[in-house]
């Protein structure tokens, strides 16, 4: 659930040399490997928070689930369990050593956490677990340098300029607390960039275990909608995490989420996957022009399925900043 | 009944005024800060009055039951009375001693700026030697870092900068609670309870960004004075200043500035060089009219930098 507003400011027209060689570094994967390496840091710490929450997870439900004993870790791996979780509730982590890793995976294969992580979107376990969980041995290398970049953590957040205008890109939290600093900061802008994790229906909030992070999200875009400051506002929505929700949608009906009741399924496989995202994008369409007056031309509005590490993301932004600014010339020349 | 019965039922009302006096003084020795004890005799000045004008209204009814309008007027009297002391008897919660009555914030800003300052915890101003002198090294752990009561100031304005300040807030508050002593439960709720109003609720003035379970585990806790009451919460809270702050804080102004500050001090320059402190905010930081902390930044600096000399 996070947010993007991006607005556009000419005045500014000198360039600075200094900010125009980041830009450069942020629209080609230009990292070099010392940037890249200061992120092993992070993800090793996501290593340790997402086997403590299994870990953890798993002793809950064998204390309270009909069913306990799946959910009862085995004797020999109880110990790594233990030192594990106390690893993770700690403030600074441990380098991730051969050995930690070795632990993790011995963990991450008892059949009590695998059938805890089956029940992953019960409790707040992130979406990267198996791919980590995966990848141990490659993460705990000495060598180990990231690979893959999650684009949205490379968008250009701030002052942007491209072909002489000057580009003010926001990247607002989607949490509750969150929400509030930025919700009454609307004013003048140019479009507004909605990411919604398409994937999250089955989930719950982070900060409150009693909603459902799908209708939270739909809650909100239709409050922004309905602002009256928005009414010139272009809106791009990014169905976001598609690779998930595609894994996601054969296994979990889309209707266990209270918007989507009515979804019936139709088939299997890939045009399972697509029919489902169809559906899914008529909801957002639908709860669009439920939302804004008919007669605004001068408005974009967009859908696109992204992935975290899509590199278009970037050039998208842009493009419906473009258009929303082309159409709005051309309806104060009256031409639409 | 009889006018007999007049001076026994006297006797027992002004037992129960004695009585209240009587608690009070025992409970004096608590250091009331929040004018508890004024209100409490308020409390008793209302209720000995509607005590009189009940009995005076039940005397009245006795003797003059000839007369029809005193009669009614009375019996209306001790009716309403009646019920109102019921409702007062059962609306004051003996486990929120006179706390709902009181508005805390509201005083709190009058006199004291923080709740730690109104129950009387003492200031960390007292640092060590070495804690003076010794530049800070970013490759230290966060948690140990915001020890240092200057570099928790100078990342407090840092983070109000970005307006996420209250993680940084929310450390200083239980910093703060870490150093009342175990034994002194009473004051130990107090800011408990102050620090749940204003950053654990949902929709709290400062509400912070930690997991559901690490909320309920506080709010349905049985135990406020309990030592690790915020300890999962903290921990969430120092992994997201560490992810999501810190990086920037070592790359801004405030940390060159505090880090000049710093050397000042080790070359043993005189301290009022550094009055008023100021900080050119950082370039990214957002700068709305709407400014959820309704804090004036550099206004708040200013003042720090003079605590500081004092």
């Amino acid at each position: 659930n996070m947010g993007l507003v991006c607005s556009k400011n000419r005045r500014y027209r000198d360039s600075d040399p200094e900010e125009n060689a980041q830009i450069k570094l942020l629209f080609q994967t230009g990292f070099d490997e010392t940037e890249l390496r200061s992120y092993t840091s992070v993800i090793f710490a996501n290593v340790y928070q997402t086997i403590k929450v299994l870990h953890d997870g798993a002793k809950e439900l064998a204390q309270n689930d009909n069913n306990s004993s799946k959910y009862a870790i085995s004797e020999e791996n109880k110990n790594i369990g233990e030192k594990l979780s106390e690893i993770g509730g700690r403030l600074d982590y441990p380098h991730l050593t051969k050995d930690l890793a070795k632990e993790i995976e011995t963990l991450w294969e008892d059949g009590a956490i695998q059938e805890t992580y089956a029940r992953g979107n019960e409790l707040q376990v992130p979406d990267c677990t198996k791919y980590f969980m995966e990848n141990l041995q490659r993460l705990s290398d000495a060598s180990y340098v990231p690979t893959k970049i999650l684009w949205f953590l490379m968008l250009p957040v701030g002052e942007n300029k491209r072909s002489g205008e000057v580009y003010r890109l926001f990247d607002v939290g989607g949490q509750r607390n969150e929400r509030r600093k930025w919700i009454h900061l609307f004013e003048g802008v140019t479009a507004v960039i909605f990411c919604a994790a398409i994937s999250e229906y089955d989930q719950t909030l982070f900060e409150d275990e009693s909603k459902n992070r799908m209708m939270e999200t739909k809650e909100l875009f239709e409050w922004i909608l309905k602002q009256p400051c928005f009414e010139k506002t272009s809106f791009m929505l990014f169905l976001n995490k598609f690779d998930i929700f595609e894994k996601k949608i054969l296994n979990v009906p889309l209707n266990v989420c209270e918007w989507f009741k009515d979804y019936q399924p139709v088939s299997t496989g890939k045009q399972e996957v697509e029919h489902a995202y169809e559906f899914v994008k008529k909801k957002f369409e639908e709860l669009y022009f439920q939302s804004s007056a008919p007669d605004r031309v001068d408005r974009v509005f967009k859908i696109y399925r992204t992935t975290a590490l899509d590199q278009k993301v970037v050039k998208k932004t842009f493009k419906l900043v473009d258009e929303t600014l082309r159409r709005r010339n051309l309806f104060e020349a009256g031409l639409l | 009944m009889s006018a007999q019965w007049t001076i026994p039922v006297a006797i027992l009302h002004s037992l129960y005024v004695a009585t209240l006096v009587g608690v009070t003084a025992a409970v004096h020795h608590i250091e009331f800060r929040f004018d508890e004890l004024r209100d409490l005799w308020r409390g008793i000045l209302v209720s000995s009055i509607s005590i009189v004008v009940w009995i005076t209204a039940y005397i009245l009814n006795e003797i003059h039951d000839n007369i029809r309008w005193l009669e009614v007027v009375s019996r209306f009297l001790l009716l309403v009375l009646a019920s109102i002391l019921v409702l007062a008897f059962f609306s004051i919660s003996s486990s929120q001693p006179l706390l709902s009555q009181i508005s805390l914030r509201r005083r709190e800003s009058r006199e004291f700026r923080t709740m730690g300052q109104a129950l009387g915890i003492p200031d960390s101003g007292v640092l060590t030697q070495s804690e003076q002198n010794s530049r800070i090294d970013p490759n230290e752990p966060l948690d140990k870092l915001l020890l240092n009561k200057k570099f928790r100031h100078s990342f407090m304005a840092f983070a109000d900068s970005c307006l996420a300040g209250e993680s940084v807030h929310f450390f200083d508050e239980v910093h703060e609670l870490s150093k009342i002593s175990e034994n002194d439960c009473v004051r130990r709720i107090y800011m408990a309870r102050h620090i749940i109003d204003k950053y654990i609720v949902a929709g709290a003035a400062m509400e912070i960004n930690i997991s559901h379970r690490s909320r309920q585990e506080i709010l349905l806790t049985s135990d406020l004075a309990r030592a690790d009451l915020f300890h999962n919460a903290l921990n969430e809270i120092v992994q997201l200043m560490k992810t999501n702050l810190a990086k920037d804080y070592w790359s801004s102004m405030f940390f060159l500035k505090f880090q000049e500050e710093c050397d000042m001090r080790c070359n043993g320059f005189e301290l009022e060089q550094m009055t008023g402190w100021n900080y050119s905010p950082r370039l990214s930081s957002v700068h709305g009219t709407d400014d959820p902390f309704h804090q004036d930044y550099l206004l708040k600096n200013s003042e720090c930098g003079n605590d500081t000399d004092s």
